[in-house]
């Protein structure tokens, strides 16, 4: 047995896990009461034999319903028996009952939920077409049904019965696992090459844990309930106690003796509120944000002085707004004096990174902040309206007539629920007055203007079924509808290709000179600052850094932060020095590789084909590519996470495409990756030294304390604090769980590592601090890269040689800076040309250049 | 849409006929004879074996339940083994009970709970601070103690309605009406925490979409932002709660109408239970699961006009 150490990392782990979760609930009153209290019932009942009380069963027929006094404390029955002594023994038999069907419940269901949720497939089929089945039976019918057959025993009873609960426990317990499966940092762990009982014991059973615990609470109390109704109406044992008994008996004489419903009513409902009552405690306490007792207190300050709107000459001149969030009791200043202005027919660009509060600045005048955000002073001159002052329902009337709005991601701002065009209409109708027809009408001339082909289709289309381009179009098109003064684009082009994202900017630039319109436009990317902005404010930490016009910005900046974030712009990074690696081995070559993903109905859907190229020791490939183009699909055939349907991968000329798991595992000391999102690519809830302390142990001979002094000097290579390894990955920020990911993926020394656009998440300065990483940690250690990534800049900056795909096929294959600077293939040309280059001057030209290719071309 | 709906009847159609044939098979399973249940220790060993003839036990399990499918083709669901009575005919006697009180107490649920649930979504406040406690106490007292207070209360000390009995709709509307008055009350609480706790939390986890400040940046008003898109994508939560409130509801009639002295088919079934009258009980079962899978296809269908994913 060479096991151990790994067992022992395991247990540790879960443990501390599970130990921080119950610390925390154990100090909430709201569980401590009903914990306390239950346990006080179970107590009392166990130990009723202790109290020398008349026996549940024997009735004195002399001593009917007497009330409570110092023979019986609780009075007797219609019958003369003790109601106390009933009460207690009673409850032995129904809580023994309920634990029963519990058991049953847990020990059936949350296998069953385990294996249905990590294997997925015809088991999950099965396993859920069976729960569907016991689902719909209601359950006293059927427990009617089985007793016949099985009598009226509750113990039996309620095994039955813990059988028709298992729903209740394989549904979340399903559905948890499925959750956490999708999280990267399972498949980080098996590109580890950790076996699959580590990952459930380490990484699901952790999370599933508790959804366990907390149905238990509730099945326990269900049982409870159905237990009880059960004896109600007599199916049960008789004339044995149980309190379900007891208040059916009680029922029978509810004209004579209504105060014998008291105690088991009592009884029951104590018991089931207590189970309930930390079952939802505990619901909450994991799945936190949308209860009451938690939510954002949000308190709306207003700006005290209700003064006349200071005059101004602008179409809307902002004057020293501070914004504050409160959260839990504190207030926050999320914008803090931020002043701009902006006229008709020309750009103002809103630049920053994360946390500027250039999104809130905008929000924020647009009246649009979330719960508990409030402007707290300064004004929004509108056209001679403070918007800061104005009630919401005037607010609503300058809302989509005056200013329109562009958000960010097309897809998740139209509401799944209705067509296009029933959202196109509605504000038209509603600003503009017009019948439905009318409003039709025009929405379709405006998705003709916005470039949608077929407009009438298009309008009774659901947001699900027009791609991410359209919908932003579809949008644009509705902030224009109302014929608005000003528009607000937050990120508008952000979640576009580059190709699409130069189409709308010339459909947004276009239209601003057709209606004469204002626009503010937030954003992070000086190429798009460069192509449409006249006017720029730099943010930092909610305050302005800077204002200058757009070619001074360029020119001249002012002030550090801003020379520091246009030099960390990817057009600006220096291209990459070349390298001799001819003499170099080839570690991995890829022969017309082709992925298909089995669809629906036989539809499969192949998203990589015939892909062939080669990387050599030390070298950095990169891999460029759009949204769809089947770029991560490679890298993840590569790992052995998509499946290889032809072609095959070799790696120091072994195939790999087919290996098997053991072959994967030995494979993960040479292979490793470094995910785009660093948020789900690490377990939130581990400390780092854990996730770096997890692939090492893999390796039976080295020794915690090895392994441990290992992740130090990993820390140290990826520059984060030496102490970083006692916290939480989530304390850290994106670029820093970043380089947590690399460190993980560095542990074992790998020979190659896939960075499936690792740094695309990242601000600027981080992205291009992350990026000097990447190419110290080659020199030290001389680890191959395989760097996907959708910016043709950062990787004419990273790789060697570029390989650029589309539509899962390769189209041209070279050493970066040709591929960069004299791109062959057109569909490279065409991506080369919509990046927009961080200089107004240059990116002029470059449009114009990019306009006449586009006006000749094919 | 017609391939969806045709997938959901074939399901249902499985789920009966796997229900029915494991309730039915439970009677060949069992130990003892109800043969001789039936006739008493008195009986000579041929009279049990004639009984059992008679009853169809001496057939394998399967041929005996191929004849019983036969006749529910033709309505006929077998004679009561003490009775002797139809069961086809006690169930059609008994059916429009049970349907009285949990229809209209999963329609009441539905109103009620989607409307208290969006009022506490938009308005949070004291609505909103409420509708945890009472789901929690919604979900926890059972419905027979809710009928005990209802029954204490209004019938024994207001005298407001009888505390049991039935009047059939037919007869008198509004005597029908008071008869299921409490039945329906006790009932209805449970389901209509549950329906508004969850439908709070669909609409605000719905309102925190991107799409709703969206919509709220084009200037829509309140009104419009929330009964029709709030409600309509927080909608399929609700029906999901609905259909699985209503197989309880039809578990908690069972209690109910024993309560309330209901003639319905909890009564007959727990009757049939006591008697192991096993042609009623099987009835009942396969009654309950038709109600059950109808009431589920009609959710499933005003979930696909909901979601214009599943429509295509």
């Amino acid at each position: 047995m060479t096991v151990p150490p790994t067992t022992l990392a395991l247990a540790a782990t879960t443990v501390v896990d599970r130990r921080s979760t119950l610390h925390r609930l154990l100090r909430n009153p709201a569980m401590l009461i009903p914990a306390g209290v239950l346990l006080l019932i179970v107590l009392i009942c166990a130990l009723a034999p202790l109290f020398s009380l008349p026996a549940p069963g024997f009735a004195d027929v002399t001593a009917v319903r007497q009330p409570p006094g110092a023979a019986h404390l609780l009075g007797t029955d219609s019958s003369g028996r003790d109601v106390l002594s009933r009460l207690l023994f009673g409850g032995q038999v129904t809580l023994l009952a309920g634990l029963t069907a519990t058991t049953v419940t847990f020990v059936l269901g949350v296998p069953m939920g385990l294996a249905a949720g990590y294997y997925s497939g015809r088991l999950d089929s099965a396993a859920s077409w069976l729960s569907n089945l016991i689902q719909a039976l209601p359950a006293i019918v059927a427990l009617l049904a089985v007793s016949v057959f099985i009598g009226s025993n509750p113990i039996a009873v309620m095994a039955v019965f813990g059988i028709l609960m298992i729903p209740a426990m394989f549904r979340p317990v399903r559905a948890a696992v499925i959750d956490v499966r999708r999280e990267l940092y399972i498949d980080a762990a098996k590109v580890s090459g950790i076996g699959d009982l580590a990952i459930m014991g380490r990484h699901i059973l952790g999370v599933v844990f508790p959804v366990a615990l907390i149905q238990t609470g509730f099945i326990f109390g269900l049982a409870l309930i159905v237990q009880a109704g059960l004896e109600f109406i007599g199916i049960g044992e008789q004339g044995a106690a149980s309190w379900g008994g007891m208040l059916g008996d009680a029922f029978k004489d509810i004209y004579n003796a209504p105060f014998l419903l008291l105690p088991p009513a009592l009884a029951i409902t104590v018991t089931v509120v207590c189970l309930i009552l930390l079952a939802s405690v505990g619901r909450d306490f994991i799945s936190d944000g949308t209860t009451p007792a938690k939510r954002r207190r949000a308190s709306r300050v207003r700006a005290a002085e209700a003064a006349a709107p200071p005059p101004s000459t602008h179409l809307l001149e902002v004057a020293n707004l501070e914004i504050e969030y409160r959260l839990d009791g504190t207030d926050r200043r999320v914008v803090d004096g931020v002043s701009f202005s902006v006229d008709r027919g020309r750009v103002l660009g809103l630049v920053g990174e994360s946390g500027s509060g250039k999104t809130q600045t905008v929000l924020g005048v647009l009246g649009l902040l979330a719960a508990g955000g409030a402007v707290t002073a300064g004004s929004a001159v509108f056209d001679g309206r403070d918007l800061v002052q104005l009630g919401a329902a005037d607010l609503r009337g300058i809302r989509g007539r005056e200013i329109g709005y562009i958000p960010q991601e097309p897809m998740s701002n139209l509401d799944p629920s209705f067509t296009i065009g029933s959202q196109l209409i509605e504000p038209m109708r509603r600003h503009l007055g017009l019948s439905r027809r009318e409003a039709r009408a025009k929405a379709r001339d405006l998705l003709a203007r916005v470039g949608i082909v077929d407009p009438d289709r298009t309008l009774d289309s659901f947001p699900h079924q027009i791609s991410g381009g359209m919908a932003q179009r579809v949008l644009i098109a509705g902030a224009v509808s109302c014929d608005p003064k000003l528009i607000v684009a937050d990120e508008a082009t952000t979640a576009l290709d580059v190709t699409v994202q130069a189409e709308v900017l010339d459909l947004l630039r276009s239209l601003i000179v057709e209606r004469d319109i204002a626009v503010v436009l937030v954003t992070h990317d000086f190429g798009v600052v460069a192509d449409i902005c006249d006017d720029v404010v730099v943010m930092r930490s909610g305050n302005v850094l800077e204002s200058a016009p757009a070619l001074t910005l360029f020119t001249e900046p002012e002030h550090a932060y801003t020379r520091a974030l246009l030099a960390a712009a990817p057009a600006h990074l220096s291209p990459r020095e070349p390298k001799q690696l001819d003499d170099a081995p080839v570690i991995l070559r890829l022969e017309d590789l082709e992925v298909t993903y089995p669809g629906r109905r036989g539809n499969a859907f192949v998203a990589v084909k015939d892909v062939s190229f080669s990387i050599r020791e030390g070298e950095t490939l990169g891999l460029v590519g759009e949204s769809g183009s089947g770029k991560s699909t490679i890298g993840r055939a590569i790992l052995g996470l998509a499946p290889v349907t032809a072609g095959d991968i070799l790696w120091d000329g072994t195939s790999i495409a087919t290996a098997s798991r053991s072959a994967r595992r030995a494979l993960s000391s040479d292979i490793q990756v470094v995910f785009q999102d660093p948020y789900s690519s690490l377990n939130p809830a581990m400390p780092v030294e854990d996730i770096l302390v997890e692939p090492l142990l893999i390796d039976p001979t080295v020794s915690r304390a090895d392994a441990v002094k290992r992740v130090r000097s990993l820390l140290d290579a990826v520059h984060l604090p030496a102490d970083a390894g006692r916290r939480r990955a989530r304390e850290f920020s994106g670029g820093q769980r970043q380089r947590i990911a690399i460190a993980r993926a560095l542990s074992r020394s790998p020979r190659l590592i896939i960075c499936d656009e690792a740094v695309s998440a990242l601000d600027l300065s981080t992205q291009a601090s992350v990026l000097d990483l990447f190419a110290e940690l080659q020199q030290q250690i001389g680890v191959a890269y395989l760097f996907i990534s959708h910016d043709l800049d950062v990787v004419r900056h990273i790789g060697d040689r570029t390989a650029v795909i589309q539509h899962g096929s390769l189209v041209e294959v070279g050493d970066s800076e040709a591929v960069a600077t004299e791109p062959q293939d057109p569909y490279t040309r065409r991506l080369a040309a919509a990046s927009p280059y961080p200089h107004p001057v240059v990116q002029a030209e470059r449009r114009e250049r990019r306009r006449a290719e586009l006006a000749t071309g094919p | 849409m017609l391939s969806f709906v045709l997938k959901r009847i074939a399901s249902a159609i499985v789920l009966i006929v796997v229900v029915s044939f494991i309730s039915f098979a439970l009677t060949w399973l069992t130990p003892g004879d109800p043969a001789r249940a039936i006739l008493g220790i008195s009986a000579t060993d041929a009279q049990v074996e004639a009984k059992r003839t008679a009853l169809g036990l001496d057939q394998n399990v399967f041929a005996a339940y191929i004849g019983w499918v036969r006749g529910v083709l033709t309505g006929d669901l077998g004679t009561s083994w003490f009775t002797n009575q139809s069961v086809a005919d006690s169930i059609a006697t008994r059916l429009p009970v049970t349907l009285s009180i949990t229809i209209v107490a999963i329609l009441l649920a539905g109103v009620i709970g989607v409307g208290i649930g969006l009022l506490a979504a938009a308005r949070r406040g004291a609505v909103d601070s409420a509708i945890q406690p009472f789901a929690v106490l919604g979900f926890a007292v059972p419905n027979f103690i809710v009928a005990i207070l209802l029954i204490t209360v209004f019938a024994i000390n207001l005298r407001m309605v009888p505390a049991t009995g039935w009047v059939d709709f037919g007869s008198d509307p509004s005597l029908w009406a008071k008869s299921i008055v409490l039945p329906v009350i006790a009932l209805a609480i449970a389901a209509t925490a549950a329906v508004a706790q969850q439908t709070r939390n669909a609409a605000i986890a719905t309102m925190q979409q991107d799409y709703v400040r969206t919509l709220r940046a084009r200037g829509l008003g309140t009104g419009s932002i929330y009964l029709k898109h709030v409600l309509r994508n927080s909608a399929p939560v609700a029906l999901t709660v609905l259909s699985l409130q209503f197989i309880g509801l039809l578990s908690g009639a069972v209690v109910i109408e024993y309560m309330f002295a209901l003639p319905g088919i909890g009564a007959l079934t727990v009757g049939a239970a006591t008697q192991q009258d096993q042609p009623v009980i099987q009835g009942a079962v396969i009654t309950v699961v038709i109600a059950v899978v109808v009431v589920n296809l009609i959710m499933d269908l005003a979930y696909a006009w909901l979601n214009p994913k599943v429509r295509s």
